[in-house]
């Protein structure tokens, strides 16, 4: 036993830091959630605040087109988290099979790039480049004969305008993770296929898809805990009256509701559910990640 | 399914002791309040002695206090959090804390300012909502009416129906008088919670703006009908009025909020007797909320037809004024429904650009003989509210009585020449408010000096801004034309005048601040409106989906608040 102690003691210093954080910041603020529950009046705080039970909950049922916010939420997330995940691994591969250095690390530099640009910078560039009258990607449309598309005015293209852009944006950053763990499969395995006459698309389907899966895996769990979070900085910037119908999501209700109106129990509310749906969500995707891919963390 | 009940026996431990930890925590900074506060009672102690203990003058300088215009000995310093309007600019050596205006408040009235906060313009009501939030408010500051009411119902805020009579000058008795439902609004139970900031609707009232070059070009007249400005509009969209050969312009300017003071649709709803934005009778003779009268409909419908006709930018749904802004600056647009500031913003922007440009304004059509009338809001634009527990709730009154004694009675403008030349000082006051026709009282008294020939009459700012716009009609000075273009004689504000003399202002039924339903319903009701009337015009969908509006409007909440507004109008009419 003291053995073991001794053993794990400095392990478990070295948890603490973290532990605490975890506790401050993410603990702490949960107490908050009491809020959804009460007529909240800020300088009653929460404990002097009138307990209304479930009526901040009943109120959400009132704000207009509140299941299509919902929908909305739960379509853009899902499209980006599929879209996120094919894209970085597929560029990867690509990406993997080039030789040339210099143009490789090139190539990885440049589409990660935009990933340190911020949608308030991105969505001025959009506006413009989206534009149907004189915009650059309207221009191409028109050379090859096509309609010109409204693709931030129209509801119909605006949820994917949303999640293509958010891509474009994120794909590079997420092909590093990939590229980490093609280096990480053993290259003897690759020699012994090509000695047995397999060819490229062979060793992509059995080395070096099943060398990468894990990681797969890992990616998408951690982002089905994020299947609610649709991207506010990204739909607050780029939104407008006209695509509210597809394009408004959780977070800009929450922002609107308790930020702009100061409704702070009915936005507790709104994050609430949307907290408990994620919870459930994480819970069953790790569930299946370990049933089909033997993965668990615990 | 042991193993399930120990694990989450388990998280509820976890969950208990984290509850636990924190509450403790709660505590902890509850008490260093308590503390704190009796440390600032003390503190406060002390220094009232220390100032009794030099009583010489005490019973002389409270007296001088009591005079509106009285000064503090020793000097006081007050709290306040503030905005800083986007584009302030500060004379050399000068900054938000330590500038003209706020050396003059310690001299003559021994008032330090401190902004514990600053924030831009635009961020200033969120930033005000989490202070709120916080309970940690400064002694004094701005807020809206949805604000006052939340900070009423907190109890954070001082009483000041004894002090605001107390304290007042004439001049700011008679400045918030001028709005006559000023004072009702900042009133809750019979006690005055807040000095409200007067508001004229005739300030607010639409007009129209229209290229006259281009009028000019194409050989077009003065609208004089709805039909006239829609013909105008084809005109203006189908002729190449810019002559560059592409047809590359535009009919009528439209931002994606649809209402305001730039590019905006009230002037157009007005045309047809309709005033979407404000609350007005119905049929039974009861307030009804102008945006779900079926006549919308038919507007609507028009509106469409514009846009399919591409008189409306095809791509106002994601523009804002400042996307407008630019499409005026580069001759895309010639006409837009717009208010008497536009000069300023965003022709003169334009016209710096374009010096050949040339704007008019025109009165409201209408499309029958019957005169259009600007919807008027409820224009108490905000309050002024004294943290409860502040020392010197009567600070601010005496700030007020100083400002427009010096800026309006005195006429003491910060010189525009030298150091402050083209620099908006009246950005710096951490308190403003002013009469809120003290634009078009000014316009009309150079009117007049101008046909009498006697400008002796004028004050040193009328005078400046005589000066100003002489710049631009003797010396060719395009950059000074937005001067001229509001305050010259035939200048926007004239217009304004106008709307006052012959009462052009359709006023909307409720005047007071937000009901209780409208504070939680108003926005979400609000967006739906745009969202719909948006869709509509932009043909995304068809007209009948108003009548889907209509009636989600009164189920999500338009039935209750129309219920409040009419409890309101009873009382109060």
């Amino acid at each position: 036993m003291s053995r073991q102690w001794r053993l794990e003691l400095p392990l478990l210093i070295m948890l603490l830091p973290g532990t605490i954080l975890v506790l401050i910041y993410s603990y702490g603020p949960m107490l908050g959630i009491v809020i959804a529950f009460e007529k909240f009046i800020p300088s009653k705080g929460m404990f002097g605040s009138k307990w209304i039970g479930l009526d901040n909950f009943r109120q959400l049922l009132d704000i207009p087109n509140f299941f299509q916010v919902f929908w909305n939420t739960v379509f853009i997330a899902v499209m980006k988290i599929i879209a996120g995940l094919i894209v970085p691994m597929v560029f990867a591969l690509l990406l993997n099979e080039v030789r040339h250095t210099l143009f490789k690390r090139g190539i990885q530099t440049l589409v990660y790039l935009p990933h340190f640009l911020s949608w308030v910078i991105l969505s001025g560039i959009l506006i413009d480049i989206l534009s149907p009258n004189d915009g650059f990607v309207n221009n191409l449309l028109k050379t090859f004969g096509m309609e010109p598309v409204f693709f931030l005015g129209d509801p119909h293209w605006f949820p994917y305008t949303l999640i293509i852009s958010d891509v474009w944006k994120e794909f590079g950053f997420g092909t590093i993770i990939y590229l980490a763990a093609l280096t990480g499969i053993d290259p003897t395995l690759y020699e012994a296929a090509v000695m047995d006459g397999a060819g490229r698309w062979r060793q992509t389907f059995h080395i070096t898809l099943p060398g990468i899966r894990s990681v797969a895996v890992l990616l998408t769990v951690l982002s089905l805990g994020n299947v609610l979070n649709a991207g506010f900085d990204q739909v607050f910037n780029l939104y407008s009256p006209v695509v509210y119908e597809t394009g408004d999501i959780i977070d800009t209700l929450v922002y609107r509701t308790g930020l702009i109106d100061a409704q702070y129990g009915l936005a507790t509310a709104v994050g609430l559910i949307k907290s408990v749906i994620s919870f459930t969500l994480i819970v069953l995707s790790y569930r299946l990640a370990y049933r089909f891919a033997n993965y668990r963390i615990f | 399914m042991k193993a399930v009940l120990k694990q989450t026996a388990f998280a509820v431990m976890i969950m208990l002791l984290v509850v636990m930890v924190a509450c403790s925590g709660n505590n902890g900074s509850d008490s260093n309040a308590d503390t704190n506060s009796k440390t600032t009672a003390d503190s406060s102690h002390t220094s009232n002695t220390g100032t009794s203990t030099s009583n010489t003058d005490n019973a002389d300088n409270s007296s001088t206090v009591a005079a509106p215009l009285g000064k503090y000995k020793p000097p006081i310093e007050i709290t306040t959090g503030r905005s800083i309007p986007e584009g302030t600019v500060f004379a050399d050596g000068e900054n938000i804390d330590d500038n003209v205006w706020t050396k003059e408040e310690q001299e003559n009235l021994g008032i330090k300012v401190k902004n514990v906060w600053t924030v831009p313009g635009a961020l200033y009501d969120q930033k005000l909502n989490v202070t709120i939030a916080s309970g940690d408010i400064p002694d004094f500051m701005r807020v809206n009416g949805a604000q006052l009411n939340n900070l009423v119902e907190s109890d954070l805020i001082e009483d000041l129906t004894d002090i605001l009579p107390k304290y007042s000058s004439d001049i700011l008795t008679k400045t918030i008088a001028e709005d006559p439902y000023a004072i009702k609004s900042a009133t809750f139970d019979g006690k005055l919670m807040a000095i409200p900031l007067p508001g004229s609707p005739a300030m607010g009232a639409s007009n129209l703006w229209v290229r006259e070059d281009w009028l000019e070009k194409l050989n077009l007249q003065d609208p004089q009908t709805l039909d006239d400005v829609l013909a105008i509009a084809k005109a203006f969209v189908e002729n190449d009025p810019d002559g560059n050969g592409a047809q590359d312009t535009f009919g009528l300017g439209l931002t994606k909020d649809l209402w305001g003071g730039l590019a905006s649709l009230e002037g157009f709803f007005s045309a047809f007797h309709q005033y979407p934005t404000i609350w007005v009778t119905d049929e039974s003779g009861k307030a009804a909320f102008g945006g779900i009268q079926p006549e919308i409909k038919t507007v609507l419908l028009k509106l469409q037809q514009m846009y399919k006709s591409g008189m409306i930018d095809t791509e106002f749904g994601v523009k804002d004024s400042g996307k407008v802004a630019e499409s005026i600056a580069s001759n895309q647009i010639g006409l837009f429904y717009g208010s008497w500031w536009n000069p300023y913003y965003p022709l003169q922007d334009a016209l710096n650009k374009n010096p050949t440009m040339r704007w008019k304004h025109i009165a409201l059509v209408s499309t029958d003989s019957q005169q259009a009338l600007s919807p008027g809001n409820f224009t108490t634009s905000g309050y002024y509210v004294v943290r409860k527990g502040a020392e010197h709730p009567e600070a601010i009154v005496k700030m007020a009585n100083y400002l427009l004694t010096k800026y309006y009675v005195n006429n003491e403008v910060v010189s525009l020449q030298g150091k402050y030349s083209g620099i908006a000082v009246w950005n710096y006051p951490s308190l403003w408010i002013e009469p809120p026709t003290k634009n078009v009282a000014i316009q009309q008294r150079i009117k007049k000096a101008l046909e009498s020939q006697d400008e002796s009459t004028l004050t040193p700012d009328e005078i400046n801004n005589l000066t100003l716009q002489r710049q631009y009609t003797d010396g060719g000075d395009v950059k000074q034309w937005a001067q001229f273009g509001a305050f010259g004689p035939d200048g926007s504000l004239d217009l304004v005048q106008q709307i006052i003399d012959n009462d052009l202002v359709k006023q909307t039924l409720f005047n007071s601040a937000p009901t209780p339903t409208m504070v939680e319903k108003m926005s979400a009701l609000n967006k739906l409106q745009l969202e719909t009337y948006t869709k509509i015009i932009m043909g995304v969908s068809s007209a009948d989906d108003f009548d889907k509006f209509v009636s989600d409007w009164k189920k999500f909440g338009g039935d209750k608040i129309t219920q409040e507004v009419n409890d309101w109008y009873a009382k109060n009419q």
